[in-house]
């Protein structure tokens, strides 16, 4: 006897994200098995992502050209930037590999570029750099009208927002390098794990020991530890703190620093301390900085893989991202698991990924976190807006992430999000628009989790879809997906309208430009077929100067015997 | 006519006239010269020692004109025979006593405690006493010598410099200490450990500000070790010092020790000397200060020596004693005979003390008699002189009138004067 058709409708599908850690058999709709290149727009929905858009057209480096060299790429491997005396400076280290004809590289030169609109200019650096290879890891920071570029074995470089050069720190004239009565414990600030914060520069890695952390006089960066019965400086208050008696698994390095609410946070591979009154006026004096609280098996797996939300810290672990909540009370810090519902899928690309090159970075504009593994050019972004029904953030993925490093710009007002390409010639990218820095257009996939529509026991047979869609800008083709039993095997094209914004004087009515299409948001019916157990559907969007968010989706079936 | 020259006759005249004068002046000078003798003979005469007398009641004396005494009165023969007879008594009566010393010199009882004390003298006691107290000299004179050794040591341990010494002192203090320092030390970074402050070193303080506070206190700590070092230094210089001269003390008592041991033995060879010596007359009269000597010896080795010596002393004391008290009476007999020997010529003295008072009355008469004389004496010399000056004044007035004629008779010049020519003037 025939069934009447069973409506699903199902508002604003997917909005909680994906979840892949969970059994996919009688969650929710508002979960996603898969949600590539989306975003969980302002209103709420699961929607496209903005496009990598271009920032820099031109590269300006001295590199000098080998004859057998047939090929050139730079790369941007570093960013970073500040407000010196009011004018923002996005500096960035420029790899710039040269390439024989048998696509081997046989030169590779590093270059600290400055942002000038949309120009890289080389930089003028000291000569005698020690370790040229390590500038391309260096870490930039910005601090007290100043950038340093640290790096590992090299001084520290300056630049003071003033003309086309840097300079070392050692040549600064208030100069103090770390030292005591037996001498200077380092001769140069050669580390490469920085943290400016509360007042201070604190760095890792000074002379290769990842288990001390120097920090430097208040406000005075060139100025370190003095431990000598004369101090140079009565009033120097940098010191030295040894962490290696702490690691709580025994022994452990330095591979990241954070501060967050007077913490600071020691992150070791393995483990993490958290020393907590580290904004004391003078950390060594009484009631100064001390460590709170200790943990072992977690850690971040690089240094760039922490990000300061401002209410909380996020880190890089093996098993995904990880959050150091904070309590009431700010004594202790429990971890909270922000990937929870993909860890799997994340912890798998984190074990494969080149571990170093992991980052982790936070975009309040656009509030979202964003994990970028360059190496396969993916990246898991979780929402900063509320968790998931299931603790975690929801989560994401994008794909096409030809960047290796990400800086989100601040100032006066102003919001952006520097992206370091790593794709030739592309410099740097920004995170804006809808059409990708090759104006090429990327994918905005959706798939479902299976539905058994509250009777599992029983065949469904879908007669049609309607997927509510929101769009803009462009119109788009769109391939409308569905399948039974886990599997997206039946697939339909549909044409996606969007509305053509009108902008004042640009057009008239009736023109073109305004397109057909009256409404922002239209149902798109597909008609199916097919029969299982558990249905599925699916929709993939090309976004290309265009915009698109899953409003609604609306799934009519008849239901079968018991199976 | 004859030309008759005035001037000259009237020199001639004048000339004669003091002739004449001259004459008459020398016989009257020789009549003063008979003078002037008469009267010394007269002077002489009257001022002649005439003698006295001295009438007593005990007898009349009398001093001749030539100065010789005639006393009048010799010794009384009655008392000069009565002392001489005490005298005599008394010489008897030391002879008693002299008698009675010898005997007791040949008293059996100290001929007995001699033996004994000879036998003494030989005691085999006496010599282990003498080994053993020349031993005790030795080691006492060891002691002595260490005594000063270990005071000098001392001394020039007290003499050297401070420092050296605190330092000493001060490494041994803090290596007592250190122990207690590492402990503290331990602690504090367990505790640093415990807080999560270990492994922090600041500019202010070198590491953490409880580790400056420690090692603040740590080196107030050191400090008050430096001070006390220094301290306890002068405190060993000053008991170093004291230490000599305690050993310095006992050095220089061993060496009083030694001396009065030395003194010992030489008392007692000279004891054994005095004793060793036979004169019997100093033993005679020594006899109790040797039975003493000897008693003293015998108390060493022998207690009957004691007994007996005292003995022997006893008697000896007792005829002393008697030999005394007889010489004692001779003597007072012959001081009596002696003083009464001497009363017999106590008339005689109070005869000659009557002619000492008496001889300020001869005096007195003998000035009268010379003080008439020199009267008398002045008077007839005063004539004489008188006489004289009326002479010699007479004589120089004509001499002037002579001269003046004299010089008138010479001529113009002075030398053409007829005078002259006559008269060598």
């Amino acid at each position: 006897m025939a069934t009447p058709l069973q409506t699903l409708l199902v508002r604003a599908p997917s909005f909680e994200g994906l979840n892949t850690e969970d059994s996919p058999l009688g969650q929710a709709l508002t979960f996603a098995l898969s949600a590539d290149n989306a975003v969980i727009d302002r209103l709420g929905r699961l929607g496209s992502r903005l496009a990598f858009a271009k920032d820099t057209v031109t590269i300006n480096t001295s590199e000098t050209v080998l004859p057998e060299t047939v090929r050139t790429e730079k790369n941007i491997t570093q960013i970073g930037g500040g407000d010196i005396n009011g004018k923002y400076v996005i500096l960035c280290i420029v790899q710039v590999d040269q390439y024989s004809k048998e696509n081997a590289v046989i030169r590779t030169d590093y270059y600290v570029c400055r942002r000038d609109n949309d120009t890289l200019t080389e930089l003028l650096l000291p000569p005698s750099i020690p370790q040229e290879n390590a500038v391309g890891r260096a870490d930039i920071v910005y601090f007290n009208d100043k950038i340093y570029v640290f790096s590992n074995g090299n001084p520290a470089l300056i630049y003071d927002g003033v003309g086309d050069s840097m300079s070392f720190m050692s040549a600064e004239a208030n100069w103090l390098p770390p030292q005591d009565d037996n001498g200077v414990i380092a001769t140069d600030i050669d580390g490469d794990i920085a943290l400016p914060a509360y007042g201070r520069m604190w760095i890792s890695g000074v002379d290769g020991d990842y288990n001390r952390i120097y920090y430097s006089d208040l406000l005075i960066a060139n100025q370190w530890y003095d431990g000598r019965a004369e101090p140079a400086d009565t009033q120097n208050t940098g010191g030295i703190i040894d962490v290696s008696e702490f690691w709580p698994n025994g022994g452990d390095r330095i591979v990241s620093l954070a501060a967050h609410n007077n913490f600071l946070i020691v992150f070791g591979r393995e483990s993490i301390l958290v020393y907590a009154n580290a904004a004391s006026g003078d950390p060594a004096a009484e009631g100064g900085i001390f460590l709170q609280d200790s943990m072992m098996n977690l850690g971040s797996v690089g240094r760039d893989a922490v990000v300061n939300t401002g209410s909380d810290v996020l880190f890089v672990d093996d098993s995904g991202i990880r959050s150091l909540s904070r309590t009431i009370q700010e004594k202790s810090v429990p971890i909270g698991d922000i990937s929870r519902n993909v860890r799997g899928d994340i912890r798998r690309v984190i074990g494969e990924a080149d571990q170093e090159r992991i980052e982790l970075s936070y975009w309040p504009s656009e509030s979202v976190i964003v994990c970028l593994f360059p190496d396969s050019a993916q990246a898991f972004v979780a929402s900063a807006t509320q968790p998931s029904a299931t603790g975690g953030l929801k989560m994401t993925k994008w794909n096409r992430c030809f960047f290796n490093k990400m800086h989100y710009y601040e100032n006066q007002g102003t919001t952006a999000v520097y992206l370091g390409g790593n794709t030739d010639q592309n410099g740097l990218l920004t995170y804006k628009g809808y059409t990708e820095w090759n104006d090429q257009a990327f994918t905005f996939k959706y798939s479902s989790m299976p539905l058994d529509f509250g009777e599992p026991a029983r065949d469904k047979f879908m007669k049609s879809v309607d997927f509510t869609i929101f769009s803009l800008f462009e119109e788009t083709n769109a391939t409308a997906r569905w399948g039974y039993d886990g599997n997206l095997s039946r697939k339909k094209a549909i044409d996606i309208d969007a509305l053509i914004p009108a902008y004042y004087n640009e057009a008239t009515f009736g023109d073109t430009t305004f397109g057909a299409s009256g409404s922002t948001i239209r149902r798109y019916r597909v008609n199916t077929r097919g029969s299982g157990s558990m249905a599925r559907i699916g929709l993939d969007v090309k976004i290309l100067g265009n915009e698109v968010s899953v409003q609604e989706i609306n799934v009519q079936t008849l239901l079968g015997r018991i199976n | 006519m004859v030309d008759i020259n005035w001037d000259g006759a009237q020199g001639l005249l004048g000339a004669a006239g003091g002739l004449a004068y001259a004459n008459e002046i020398s016989n009257r000078g020789q009549d003063y010269a008979g003078q002037m003798g008469q009267l010394a003979g007269q002077l002489q005469n009257d001022s002649a020692f005439k003698g006295y007398g001295v009438n007593t009641g005990l007898a009349n004396s009398t001093i001749g004109p030539d100065g010789t005494m005639n006393l009048g009165i010799g010794r009384d023969q009655g008392m000069a025979d009565a002392g001489n007879a005490g005298f005599d008594a008394g010489m008897g009566a030391m002879g008693n006593a002299q008698n009675m010393l010898q005997a007791n010199s040949s008293n059996p009882a100290y001929q007995q405690a001699m033996g004994m004390y000879g036998a003494n003298a030989t005691n085999s006691q006496m010599g282990n006493a003498l080994a053993a107290q020349q031993g005790g000299m030795g080691g006492i004179s060891a002691q002595q010598q260490g005594m000063l050794n270990a005071s000098n040591s001392m001394m020039q341990q007290s003499m050297q410099g401070q420092a050296g010494r605190e330092q000493d002192i001060y490494g041994r203090a803090m290596a007592m200490q250190q122990p207690m320092l590492d402990q503290q030390r331990a602690q504090m970074n367990a505790r640093e450990f415990a807080q999560g402050r270990s492994g922090i070193r600041g500019s202010q303080f070198g590491g953490t500000g409880e580790d400056a506070a420690m090692a603040r206190a740590q080196a107030q700590a050191q400090n008050s070790a430096a001070f006390q070092s220094m301290g306890m230094a002068q405190q060993e210089q000053m008991q170093q010092a004291n230490i000599a001269n305690m050993y310095g003390g006992m050095g220089q008592g061993a060496a009083g020790l030694q001396g009065s041991l030395g003194m010992n033995m030489g008392n007692l060879g000279l004891q054994n000397a005095q004793l060793g010596q036979s004169a019997a007359g100093q033993l005679a009269q020594n006899a109790g200060m040797t039975n003493a000597f000897g008693l003293s010896q015998a108390q060493l080795g022998q207690a009957a020596a004691q007994g007996m010596g005292g003995l022997g002393l006893s008697q000896a004391q007792l005829g002393q004693s008697a030999a005394n008290s007889m010489g004692q009476i001779g003597a007072n007999q012959a001081q009596m005979g002696m003083q009464q020997y001497q009363n017999s010529y106590l008339g005689m003295q109070n005869q000659l003390a009557a002619m000492q008072n008496a001889q300020s009355g001869a005096n007195m008469a003998q000035t009268g008699q010379l003080t008439g004389t020199g009267y008398a004496a002045q008077l007839g010399l005063g004539g004489i002189q008188t006489a004289v000056n009326s002479d010699k004044a007479a004589s120089e007035l004509y001499g002037n009138v002579a001269a003046a004629m004299m010089n008138n008779a010479n001529g113009a010049d002075g030398e053409s004067s007829w005078l002259g020519d006559i008269f060598d003037f």
